[in-house]
């Protein structure tokens, strides 16, 4: 170890150590166990576990193949056949070998890592005197409920356990708890943990007005209830269950598996027990009666990788999916990692090889196996629709009849011919549509002649129709959209044309922005009409109904011609199939809007087009006895090399299959929530507590094997995990029951001497403090801003990305289609989730990417995510909305950027904050006095013509402000 | 901060250092001493007075460390064509296959084997092309490759590389972050965590991509997976930002975001002095780093800045992103001090099933789009004196078969995917140059001499740069998890180095 010269003086060298053990903390060696070696007994999994783990167990472990020297030293039994003698340090060869310098004699041999330090050398020998015993590792120990201690900090725990436990270590420590938190501070602290999203003024008021301990809970309550609530703990599984909307690998096309990310946020607001959550997800479609949310629950392990690519093995990737299961499952619900053992026995935790495959056995029994069309799928309707299949077929039934009673008020025309101004050519079908085939102009006129009959015709109806020759869409596109600019028609024939203007116009649906009124204002331009619908998108018939100013009145017969202008600012975004009818009824548009037109038909219509785009969502389903696979053990981890046969059985170091239990998923699913698994209920309050606290009571959230780190608290996980169990894993209980705690509600605030002792707060003798999340960083300026959206549920959105192309290798990619209105605004979890592409939210804001299950964010601080909350498209938006209501909040640069300090941090501002900011609002209002175009620009109002420019300098200078706001560290922390 | 204990100042500089995660990890490396060396050096720079900048020096966890064994290069340029390379083609020159041309395969060579598209018994294609020696080294080289091939003393040529994964995303993984699925953490994630970067105002480890394409495995090549995120890959796009978000927002000028900076960081340092989070501390120098970089980012990207000259020698052109401009981009980077920059180039899947994978039409197209402006990029970073302390590495994901793929008969000609030799070269950064590695058999179908598995090229780059493979680790799921993978037969090949 270097001492660097100036720590000589031994008074403070003992500092520098200290602070080397406490960083090393990772293998346990916390400080207070160094101190203890020095004169107190041995602690095996403290003490000496992580020195055998660290220096010695790769290669003398439980892995036989890797075993050196047919010895191990991770059992008593191992370890005392030679190389230790109980009692008898000198005697024992393990101590020999460790002391020695003799290069092929010391252990560990150089290349393999260093000697061990004179300290470890000494724990070891005082251990091997005390008797060498050997204790199994904490976790692999089933939980006991510890008597709460007592401590001098009794009064402050109040009779809490969790405090109580957290008191006494405290106390140990020779620290004392923090004072409560603010107010202000903790309402925001506890709506940000429990919801993703700030509390409302109200909640925070109500508790500076009365900061008792019962508005507290009642807030804590209301935050519970919330849906904001399920929206932000389903974010922390969807990284579990690596969840993503696309496939992956090279193709990464899309998968429709967002109804079951619905169904994590309702599992959660409906606080679903963990038990039952458990069970579902793992093997819903096992059972009984398993109802369509309960398969739908299984939908988490379908969240694997599929590989389309061409020359691919199916076999290969559904192995490798099978893997990405078992792994996920046992790392999920027992933080342990079995990847290992997929090649050989774990070289630190007690699975092994064949174990592995025997359980892989249970999960090699479901249909799917890499499909491209990823059955087997389930048929579903989003639920949030309330309508089953059944009801629906139903409705259809007495649709269909009310519509055959209904007379029809539209006569479709039969077209003479058709020909297109740059190149499209036509043929006429059957049904009287134009189907647009051969050369692809980026942009062409239609001009339909039709023969009219006599009549009084009254309105024109244009009915776009997907078209099998066009990728069964409306348009000639390569997403199969279309925008038509404009629509006219004219009767008579050479120079004696008449055009027929019309004064209104509607349709059965329209994009956001495309208004069918633009087909009709008589200018051919890039404005036009477009169907690309968020749910159906383009692949239903769509029809434009356009009222003739004056009627158009044919005595016998006439000639009418109708041009229907594409020149879209994009190329070859020109319709596919398109069909003219006319209709004697005056105003049909109107009446449509008024749904007076044909509301029969049109209510089938809806109805069928409902039927017609079910969901398919990929599940499990195990397959039928019959055809069972047989399972092998995989040489080296390649399945196509098979070892040993072997069938479905849990690792011999845990609890057996509970009894009764079938041999199957289920069992898999009943043997995680048994109260003799001594693992998953305290991996499950360990990861809470982590999103609480910011760190988990077990650091290695993913790890609670022998390499992890060990509890900071070990009683307290016990306890909690114990008492998860006992309360029917009733998670917003044990969530209600942390926050509620005074520990948590310490202030964040650390004086110096805290700060000394405990400087990354592990003993937490203070209040958690640390950087919000990706997905709350995005919520939260939206939802201070004003510009949050509480839509909740159904298919994932597009927000503004800079990213405008996702090129995939094979595919042609996709386009990144910013969504419309609200859904622009929409919490960060209903954000399409692109396995090669995430937005670029998630990647900058710590978030693995989505192939495998992540059980834990590391943390990162730096200026890319600066970048991004300084610049942007959607945190400029937030600062602008932000600097415009600022700016409606009274009079003077004072109060403005006091409400905007007061709206994002839910706090009385400051005097140096305020003071700050309007310096800096002044003089950025000066540079833009200057700067007439930028103030429009950064103040968002260029399209505005009612505001004047002397508004527009203000809002630009206080966006500004805004944005400063939305990126101090008092923000982006929670 | 003025604390009397000087051991817990000393903490707090570390904190500050790097993210505390990371710290902690480090400590349990075999790296602890490297971390310890760190933190003694910002304490001596904070000792002797420099002030602010040796702060924010230590700020940033891509501080260049200290190497753990003599490094013979500091950066590395590594140039994969994605899609993988017909080697048959390029570098590994096979007469007698040229005598088989298209005769069918003997069936001793496909018994037991399985192709990603070869069904039946293919034939034998010869080279399409002819090859020459060149150099004083003689390296036989391509037709396809005149310029590269006026190089040929500078390469490093290893004719005896495989891999045991045959579909693209596999390989690429396997071969970039040491594990064929998903989860690995990318060499250049590896690099520049073990190593920092020189320059403190742009990113260590940086990636561009052409060819229309990502790579098949997608941005997972240059994650940093379980290392911190400030180590993965930034990728540099060629249209928009180079960096996402380095612009300011339209409207706002340089002075107004300096001014808002200025009233940002001094209210976070009220922040910081009441909640004493060295986050908060790191937060400000994070944004300060920001704004350094809003002016070094353009600035480096920005190859219209090159003289005429040189940018002719690459074929560049700075109005539209290519392979050139990406190769010029390179060296700017690394002579700024990049660390690690890597470039992806898609279009090498040479199957042969039509005009735009084929040998005749396709491969030649993608070896006029490189050979120009890697030769130049060599002979750029030459002139530079840059070469010495770069290592350019070039190759694909697999090799090729030496049979003609014909997939459903297809009349055109090209290779299946081949995972059991290809080729790679490698120049400067210490490698010997004018030099061959390795040989294959006649038909160029399997290493018959110094096979270099993957891994043993990974230990190789790590050791060219100063890190020991074995050595090199980061505990995560119960392993320490290293880019060679957890078995210890990896080699450094130090037959490769002069």
């Amino acid at each position: 170890m270097i001492v660097p010269k100036y720590f000589s003086n031994p008074v403070v060298s003992c500092g520098v150590i200290l602070i080397l053990l406490l960083s090393g903390n990772q293998c346990g060696w916390s400080v207070e166990n160094r101190i203890r070696a020095a004169d107190h007994e041995i602690d095996f999994g403290s003490q000496i576990r992580p020195i055998l783990s660290r220096h010695c167990t790769s290669c003398h472990g439980p892995d036989e193949e890797g075993r050196a020297a047919n010895f191990r030293i991770d059992t008593f039994d191992g370890a005392t056949e030679s190389a230790i003698v109980p009692g008898e340090p000198d005697d024992s060869e393990v101590m020999e070998r460790v002391r020695s310098d003799e290069e092929g004699y010391r252990m560990p041999p150089h290349e393999h890592g260093d000697a061990l330090s004179e300290e470890e050398i000494a724990l070891l020998e005082k251990w091997i005197a005390a008797g060498a015993e050997y204790e199994k590792h904490w976790s692999f120990v089933p939980p006991v409920k510890a008597d709460p201690p007592s401590s001098e900090f009794d009064r402050w725990a109040g009779g809490n356990p969790i405090d109580s436990f957290v008191a006494a270590k405290i106390e140990s420590k020779g620290l004392s708890p923090a004072e409560p938190a603010e107010p202000h501070r903790l309402i925001r602290r506890v709506a940000l943990d429990l919801t993703g999203l700030p509390p409302t003024q109200e909640q925070v008021q109500r508790y500076v007005d009365d900061p008792t301990t019962a508005t507290y809970e009642k807030i804590v309550d209301e935050l519970l209830a919330s849906n904001g609530y399920g929206e932000h703990w389903a974010a922390m599984w969807l990284d579990l269950a690596r969840y993503a909307d696309s496939i992956g690998y090279a193709e990464d096309s899309d998968r429709t598996i967002w109804p079951w990310r619905d169904w994590v946020i309702r599992a959660f607001n409906q606080n679903m027990p963990y038990d039952r959550f458990t069970i579902e997800q793992l093997a819903g479609d096992l059972l009984p009666k398993p109802t369509e949310q309960q398969l739908l629950a299984t939908a988490f392990h379908r969240n694997t990788l599929s590989n389309s690519e061409g020359g691919t093995s199916d076999e290969e990737f559904r192995t490798i999916a099978v893997k990405d299961r078992i792994s996920t499952t046992v790392n999920v619900w027992m933080g342990l990692t079995m990847r290992c053992a997929e090649c050989h026995t774990h070289k630190y935790d007690p699975i092994s090889h064949k174990e592995y495959y025997q359980f892989l056995d249970f999960f090699n029994q479901t249909e799917d196996s890499d499909k491209n069309d990823e059955r087997p799928v389930m048929k579903l309707f989003p639920p949030e629709k309330g309508i089953t299949r059944e009801k629906l077929d139903a409705q259809i039934k007495l649709a269909k009849v009310e519509a055959a009673g209904e007379p029809k008020a539209w006569k479709v025309i039969k077209p003479a011919a058709a020909f297109s101004r740059q190149g499209t050519s036509f043929k006429i079908l059957d049904d009287h549509s134009v189907l647009a085939k051969g050369k692809k102009p980026n942009r062409d006129d239609y001009v339909i002649r039709l023969e009219v009959p006599a009549g009084t015709w009254q309105g024109l109806r244009l009915e776009a129709i997907p078209d099998k020759s066009h990728r069964n869409s409306v348009g000639r596109a390569p997403t199969g959209a279309f925008l038509i600019s404009e629509i006219r028609a004219e009767t008579g024939s050479g120079d004696q044309l008449e055009r027929h203007a019309f004064s209104d116009a509607a349709a059965d649906f329209q994009q956001p922005n495309f208004d069918v009124k633009n087909v009709i204002d008589g200018v051919v331009d890039k404005k036009g009409w477009a169907v690309k619908h968020p749910e159906h998108g383009l692949k239903e018939r769509r029809y434009a109904m356009l009222d003739f100013e004056k009627p158009l009145i044919v005595k016998e017969s006439d000639v009418l011609t109708v041009t229907i202008f594409h020149s879209a600012p994009w190329n070859l975004f020109t319709s596919g199939r398109v069909r003219i009818s006319l209709t004697t009824i005056e105003q049909p548009a109107q009446k449509f809007r008024a749904n007076q037109l044909e509301p029969a038909r049109r209510k089938l219509a809806e109805l069928e087009v409902e039927r017609r785009n079910f969901l398919k969502v990929p599940i499990f389903k195990e397959l039928p006895v019959s055809k069972r696979r047989e399972t092998y053990v995989n040489i080296r981890g390649s399945f196509l090399q098979p070892g040993e046969k072997v069938s479905a059985s849990v690792p011999k170091a845990f609890n057996p299959l509970p009894e009764g239990a079938p041999k199957d998923r289920m069992g898999v699913a009943k043997w995680l929530v048994s109260p003799d698994n001594p693992l998953t209920a305290r991996v499950t309050v360990n990861r809470f507590w982590a999103r609480l606290f910011g760190r988990g009571i077990v650091e290695t959230e993913e790890d609670f094997g022998t390499q992890g780190t060990l509890p900071t608290h070990l009683e307290l996980i016990d306890w909690l995990a114990v008492d998860f169990q006992q309360n029917g894993w009733d998670v917003k209980r044990l969530l209600k029951q942390l926050v509620m705690t005074s520990t948590y509600r310490q202030t964040g605030v650390a004086d110096k001497e805290t700060l000394a002792i405990d400087p990354r707060n592990e003993y937490l003798s203070r209040g958690p403090r640390f950087r919000l999340s990706a997905e709350v960083v995005r919520d939260q300026a939206l939802a201070v801003s004003g510009l949050l959206s509480d839509k909740r549920y159904g298919p994932p959105v597009y927000p503004p990305s800079p990213i405008k192309r996702i090129t995939n290798a094979f595919t042609g990619g996709m386009t990144w289609d910013v969504s419309e209105g609200e859904d622009r605004y929409r919490r960060a979890i209903y954000t399409y989730l692109k396995r090669s592409q995430p937005h670029p939210l998630f990647d900058t804001f710590d978030m693995a990417t989505r192939e495998v299950c992540n059980m834990r964010r590391l943390r990162t601080n730096t200026p890319l995510q600066s970048f991004m909350t300084l610049n942007d498209e959607t945190f400029i938006e937030c600062a602008q909305k932000l600097a415009s209501s600022m700016r409606d909040s009274g009079d003077g640069s004072r109060q403005w950027v006091k409400t905007g300090l007061e709206t994002a941090l839910l706090r009385p501002a400051k005097s140096h904050e305020i003071e700050t900011l309007v310096a800096l609002y002044t003089d950025t209002k000066s540079d833009f006095m200057n700067a007439a175009k930028d103030a429009r620009i950064m103040s968002g109002t260029v399209d505005q013509t009612d505001v004047e420019q002397d508004q527009a300098v203000e809002r630009a200078a206080l966006t500004v402000v805004a944005n400063v706001i939305l990126n101090l560290d008092s923000f982006l922390t929670h | 901060m003025n604390f009397l204990n000087p051991a817990i100042e000393l903490y707090q500089r570390q904190a500050q250092a790097l993210t505390r995660r990371h710290f902690l990890r480090n400590c349990q490396l075999g790296l602890g001493a490297v971390a310890l060396s760190q933190l003694m050096e910002d304490s001596a720079l904070a000792d002797s007075g420099k002030g602010p900048d040796a702060n924010r020096q230590a700020e940033n966890p891509l501080v260049p460390k200290p190497p753990m064994v003599a490094p013979r290069a500091k950066n590395v340029i590594y140039l994969h064509m994605a899609g993988s390379p017909p080697q048959h083609e390029l570098f590994d020159y096979k007469p007698t296959l040229v005598k088989h041309h298209l005769q069918p395969c003997p069936e001793e060579l496909l018994k037991g084997k399985t192709f990603a598209f070869i069904k039946g018994t293919p034939k034998l294609l010869g080279p399409t092309v002819k090859f020459a020696q060149h150099g004083e080294s003689r390296q036989w080289i391509s037709e396809m490759l005149p310029n590269i091939a006026k190089h040929a003393d500078d390469l490093c040529i290893v004719k005896s590389l495989h891999t045991d994964q045959f579909n693209h995303a596999p390989a690429q993984l396997l071969l970039h972050t040491g594990n064929q699925q998903f989860g690995g953490s990318s060499m250049g994630a590896w690099v520049t965590y073990g190593l920092g970067s020189e320059n403190q105002n742009l990113p260590g480890y940086m990636v561009m991509v052409s060819g229309g394409a990502m790579p098949s495995a997608g941005k997972s090549l240059w994650g940093s997976s379980f290392l911190p995120s400030v180590y993965q890959g930034v990728q540099c796009r060629s249209s928009g930002d180079p960096i996402l978000f380095v612009s300011n927002p339209d409207g706002m000028s340089r002075g107004i975001r300096r001014k808002s900076l200025d009233a940002l960081n001094r209210l976070n340092q009220r922040e910081l002095e009441q909640f004493q989070d060295p986050e908060t501390l790191t937060r400000i120098n994070q944004y300060e780093l920001a704004f350094r970089m809003q002016t070094a980012v353009p600035e480096v990207m920005d190859i219209s800045r090159e003289s005429k000259k040189t940018l002719e020698s690459y074929g560049a052109d700075p109005a539209k992103g290519s392979f050139a401009n990406n190769c010029l981009l390179a060296r700017r980077l690394v002579e700024q001090g990049v660390r690690f920059v890597q470039l992806f180039d898609w279009g090498w899947d040479i199957h042969g099933t039509a005009k735009f994978d084929d040998l005749e039409t396709q491969f030649p197209k993608k070896c006029k789009e490189t050979d120009q402006p890697i030769a130049a990029l060599l002979s750029d970073l030459k002139e530079r004196g840059m070469l010495e302390d770069t290592l350019v590495i070039w190759g694909g994901e697999f090799g090729r078969t030496p049979m003609n793929e014909g997939r459903n008969g297809s009349k055109f000609l090209g290779r299946d995917h081949h995972p059991d030799c290809f080729t790679m070269w490698m120049a400067g950064g210490g490698v010997k140059g004018g030099f061959s590695f390795g040989e294959t058999d006649e038909l160029g179908y399997k290493v018959v001499e110094d096979d270099v598995p993957v891994r043993d090229f990974q230990a190789t780059v790590l050791h060219a740069l100063g890190l020991d493979p074995h050595k090199l680790h980061f505990p995560f799921q119960g392993l320490n998890q290293r880019l060679i993978g957890p078995a210890n037969s990896p080699k450094v090949r130090e037959e490769l180095f002069a």
